[in-house]
């Protein structure tokens, strides 16, 4: 409503005031004077207006609806009024209840109640004596716990000074009740209450229940490793894993030995007749040197206890053609034929328990200088971890010891220094370096951690150029042991690469091949590089021809 | 309970006495529906809002405050009804008595041809015409002028009630109301020699 008043600053402009009693009396009477005396004509216009609200009530009297409209439209309406029927209760209590705050109120509220009666189950104590403590005077003297193992009802009126208490094993005593909190209202309550709840801890204790002082306050506590090894004979929770725990050496021990078992049925059975060992692949018909008869006469060191000597045995039949090498003869090529030819080995024996025929490299003739144990530099470099797959070709790999100490200690050596790899697998290396270990291995004899090495420096840099040095040590490991296709591949990348200045190397090599293979009865290939070079395209037709010369056998 | 102001009826309504509001319903349905049929000019229409006007009333009941009056506030509601209908164009023109009957030979207006029965003075036949051009005139007055006049002619309030209904000031409604005065006087200009005869 509009307080402001009307300030005419004529008369003339109470005019409508005037008209329709809008005006106090004093006031209205000083209009009439001014309608004598107006010049704006307002006595005219008040006429006028006059004239037009006399008409207007006669042109526009009252109207109301029909009868039966109305009755219909006051039902309706008296229907809707009743509907409301609730007076200031219903609102009230719409409106507590349509607050935004009152679901959040109810909610804590709903909370709360749970959490006070989960907390006050978790205080009570568990036995019924508690509901006849509740009955017991609060101005009972609280006589403490008798301290014994059993579980003892709280006293219920024992009006009696308070015991000592008697503890036999607990840890915990019940201190001697006060008296001087006897028998007074709260403080006897308090006491009581607090015999309550030693008592609770006693029980608790016996009944081997943990309590939460126990694990709060004790500081021998035992830890979870040992609550597990206690219940390691019968728990169901996984044992801890006692890989991190047995010595690296150990366990490469027994994974080698179980493979070198593996690898000698796997070899028996590849031989029908147990003729074990590899073929080759040569160009010139030199690469038919039966694998039979080559490995009928060799038998695989599969074991540490076994000398690397060579048991001769009676020419069989050939053992299942091998893949032959991509048309690629490279150094990295070699690495895989190496790697293809120990999967097929291991795959094609099933179980075969005849021994393998895999001639340890230092059994044959060879005039190769004793690897004297070269001063390496230990590299503190760490290769790279070995695949899963090579590390367990070179345990399955015969050992190849090339220097007069016995095999165990350099097999011995050898898992160390295979475990010491592997822990040092995760740290980067440079392929320079990685291959100044193998080459220094191989010079050493320990072809396998040899290989490891070469293998881990052309992962680390595949598309490095590797010296001749380093591929004819390769070569040479291959060979020595038993990977008599690789060695070939990389020889023969040797001579593609028309290394001049190892020409005479890569020849002594061929020849030791040759060596070796007339010494166990196999087609002599061509022994002068330039003939193995000449041979080395037909290298690559002969895995079928040497197939079909193996499959003779 | 017929004698308790409107106020104390719509409170008593409010904590839920619905004779309450049995009360207050036939005491303002008539004015409203007059007012809101002025405005709409369609008997169907006004029923129609008029029942809408004392919904609205029912549910707007707990939020009614003493501090406002009720006619205010009950012509608060129907006013902004009729506006609402006004400018959905809900409320259609009322059939003019002087508009030619289509399809009539001698287009005579409607008003001539309704039958009165009574012997018609010449008197009652000029209030009649000058009723008749008032009436047109008032529709003719824009709405926010015929508004004002309306609630003030018709439903008899003042105009500081007026104001708080439409939500001006009072000064604006005594000007509209002037100006709706004037034109309503010169559109029965012609009949001024009648209007100054007319009691």
């Amino acid at each position: 409503m509009s307080t402001l008043q009307v300030v005419p600053s004529q008369p003339c402009d109470d005019l409508l005031d005037f008209i329709y009693g809008g005006l106090s009396p004093a006031k209205q009477k000083a209009f009439e004077e001014h309608l004598a005396t107006c010049t704006n004509n307002c006595k005219a216009e008040v006429e006028a207006t006059q004239k037009i609200r006399n008409l207007a009530k006669e042109a526009l009297p009252p109207v109301e609806p029909s009868n039966d409209r109305m009755a219909a439209i006051q039902a309706q309406l008296l229907h809707a009024a009743a509907q409301r029927k609730g007076g200031a209760v219903i609102p009230l209590f719409r409106r507590i209840v349509t607050h935004p705050g009152f679901s959040a109120a109810a909610a804590m509220i709903v909370v709360g109640l749970y959490v006070t009666t989960q907390w006050g189950n978790l205080k009570m104590p568990t036995k019924s004596s508690s509901s006849d403590s509740a009955s017991a005077p609060a101005a009972a003297a609280p006589a403490p716990a008798p301290a014994t193992a059993t579980t003892t009802p709280i006293p219920a009126a024992n009006p009696a000074p308070a015991t000592p208490v008697v503890a036999t094993k607990t840890p915990a005593e019940a201190p001697p009740a006060d008296p001087s909190e006897q028998a007074i209202g709260g403080e006897g309550a308090a006491a009581y209450d607090k015999s309550k709840r030693e008592l609770a801890k006693t029980e608790q204790k016996a009944d081997n229940k943990p309590s939460k002082e126990l694990f709060e306050t004790r500081k021998d506590a035992p830890t979870d490793d040992e609550l597990w090894r206690r219940k390691a004979p019968t728990a169901s929770a996984p044992k801890p894993d006692p890989a991190p725990e047995a010595k690296p050496a150990e366990v490469a021990m027994k994974k080698k030995s179980k493979m070198d078992a593996d690898l000698t049925d796997a070899l028996g059975a590849s031989m029908p007749s147990g003729a074990k060992g590899g073929s080759v692949a040569r160009g010139d018909g030199g690469g038919n040197l039966s694998t039979g008869t080559l490995s009928g006469g060799l038998a695989n060191s599969s074991g540490p206890g076994n000398g690397g000597k060579v048991q001769l045995a009676q020419p069989s039949a050939p053992p299942p053609a091998k893949p032959s090498a991509p048309a690629s003869q490279g150094y990295y090529d070699a690495k895989v034929v190496e790697e293809r030819d120990s999967r097929a080995d291991k795959s094609a024996h099933t179980g075969n328990t005849k021994q393998a025929a895999r001639p340890p490299a230092t059994q044959l003739a060879e005039p190769t200088p004793a690897p004297t144990p070269a001063p390496q530099a230990e590299a503190p470099v760490v290769v790279a971890a070995p695949p899963p797959a090579q590390a367990q070709n070179y345990a399955a790999a015969p050992r190849a010891t090339s220097s007069s100490t016995p095999n165990n200690e350099q097999q011995l050596r050898g898992k160390n220094e295979q475990s010491n790899f592997s822990n040092l697998g995760k740290q980067s290396s440079t392929a320079e370096s990685l291959r100044r270990r193998g080459d220094s291995l191989a010079r050493s004899g320990k072809c396998e951690d040899a290989l490891r090495a070469f293998n881990d420096a052309n992962r680390v840099a595949p598309n490095a150029d590797n010296n001749a040095a380093d591929q004819l040590s390769y070569a040479k490991c291959l060979r020595e042991l038993g990977r008599y296709d690789a060695a070939q591949m990389a020889l023969d990348s040797l001579q593609r690469q028309n290394v001049q200045s190892n020409a005479v190397a890569v020849e002594n090599e061929v020849n030791l091949l040759n060596n070796q293979r007339r010494q166990y009865g196999a087609p002599t290939p061509a022994a002068a590089p330039s003939k193995a070079s000449k041979a080395a395209p037909k290298a690559r037709s002969a895995p079928a021809s040497e197939k079909a010369s193996d499959s003779a056998f | 309970m017929r004698d308790d102001s409107d106020e104390s009826l719509m409170f008593r309504y409010k904590r839920g006495e619905v004779r309450a509001f049995e009360v207050l319903m036939v005491r303002h349905r008539g004015p409203i529906f007059n007012f809101i049929f002025r405005y709409t000019r369609d008997r169907a229409s006004a029923e129609d809002l008029m029942q809408e006007t004392f919904l609205r009333l029912i549910n707007a009941a707990d939020r009614y405050e003493k501090s406002a009056k009720f006619t205010t506030f009950l012509y608060t509601i129907a006013r902004n009804l009729c506006v609402d209908a006004s400018r959905r164009g809900k409320h259609r023109q009322a059939t003019s008595l002087d508009a030619p009957v289509h399809g009539s030979e001698d287009q005579v207006p409607l008003v001539e041809r309704i039958a009165d029965g009574q012997k018609q003075s010449e008197g009652r036949v000029l209030d009649q015409e000058l009723g008749e051009r008032l009436k047109k005139a008032i529709e003719e007055l824009p709405d926010e002028q015929r508004e004002i006049f309306l609630l003030r002619e018709v439903s008899d309030l003042q105009f500081n009630e007026i104001a708080d209904i439409v939500g001006i000031s009072e000064n604006t409604v005594k000007s509209r109301m002037r100006y709706a005065l004037e034109k309503l006087r010169q559109s029965l200009e012609e009949y001024r020699d009648l209007a100054r005869v007319a009691p």
